[in-house]
């Protein structure tokens, strides 16, 4: 399987997702897209993973508007498609979606409810009805025409959705490492999302508990990606893509 | 197929279209030169991805999917491209 990863700060790779990636022997092709690397030919690939970043969907930047149409074509052709926080509102906003700020970041060691659909999911079937993950974002997105809303948080009612057969998008994390959280607190935008939202000093408290429910989230995050491979290598994939 | 901008955007030019848009391809913009001469917007039929967004963020209906075009505004298709010809 020839999957293309899409990263957008050398501190965000797929942690746990890539883990599951290599034990199915997938083949990784990794572009750096915010670090001026080339974004290749969407079509060589069988399924795209999009990680986070820094960034807005809506910066004024080439490359974004370069990914975005990336993400559109392939998507739209039919490509599975997996995206976490901006790879997630990458995927919104490059099927119409508006991408905005919300009321205050979100971030720390919270649930989010599944919802009736996700329980019949392919992708999230078998998961916690109330999924304990990591939050860290302050944009989200409207859910795009055509697509299933997954996933729900008190303050940011859209965190999940798929749109199509195998077009998903995650809003939260289940991928990270505690090495990946310490590398995060070093970014200036993600160590002032966290102290504005958890207060000063607030990372070494966040540490604390992912370490000790890291390894629940990690788990949830690798059964939610082993099912979204399952749907993305199914042999009736191409037979059943049913465009919303 | 491409989107397209017909009539209802002569002299209106809101640029809620421009803002929505998430691949930057709808011209002119108000910081654009010519922007003041032309008298609607335009889609780039090579640029866009057919998302939709500037159907819904347009105040006056003046967005279409090109299969969606009204019959008396068919023209448009070829005003938007044209104006890729020429813009500055």
């Amino acid at each position: 399987m020839q999957t293309l990863v899409l990263q957008h700060i050398a501190c965000e790779p797929p942690g746990s997702y890539e883990d599951v990636l290599r034990e199915r022997d997938a083949s990784i092709a990794r572009v750096e897209v915010d670090a001026g690397d080339a974004l290749p030919d969407w079509r060589e690939f069988d399924a795209i993973v999009a990680m986070g970043g820094p960034m807005s969907v809506n910066d004024p930047l080439e490359w974004l508007v370069a990914e975005k149409r990336l993400i559109a074509e392939a998507v739209r052709a039919g490509t599975p498609f997996f995206g976490a926080c901006l790879g997630a509102q990458l995927l919104a906003a490059s099927l119409g979606a508006r991408v905005y700020p919300g009321p205050a970041a979100e971030v720390g060691i919270l649930p989010v409810t599944l919802s009736g659909a996700a329980l019949e999911d392919p992708v999230f079937r078998g998961l916690p009805r109330e999924l304990l993950t990591l939050q860290w974002h302050g944009e989200t997105f409207d859910l795009p025409d055509g697509a299933v809303a997954l996933a729900s948080s008190p303050a940011y009612p859209n965190q999940a959705f798929r749109w199509g057969p195998h077009a998903y998008a995650i809003q939260f994390h289940l991928e990270v490492s505690p090495q990946m959280a310490c590398d995060w607190a070093e970014v200036p935008e993600y160590e002032a999302s966290l102290e504005q939202t958890l207060g000063p000093g607030s990372f070494g408290r966040l540490l604390s508990e992912l370490d000790v429910r890291g390894g629940e989230i990690t788990a949830s995050g690798r059964q939610l990606f082993a099912q979204w491979l399952d749907v993305a290598q199914a042999p009736s994939r191409a037979a059943s893509i049913a465009r919303p | 197929m491409t989107y397209v901008i017909a009539e209802p955007c002569i002299g209106t030019k809101d640029l809620s279209c421009v803002e929505v848009c998430p691949v930057d391809c709808i011209h002119p913009t108000q910081e654009e030169q010519g922007y003041d001469d032309e008298p609607q917007l335009y889609i780039d039929p090579e640029e866009c991805i057919d998302c939709d967004a500037c159907v819904e963020a347009c105040p006056v209906d003046a967005c279409f999917a090109e299969d969606q075009l009204p019959e008396e505004w068919m023209s448009y298709i070829q005003i938007n491209t044209d104006y890729y010809g020429r813009r500055p």
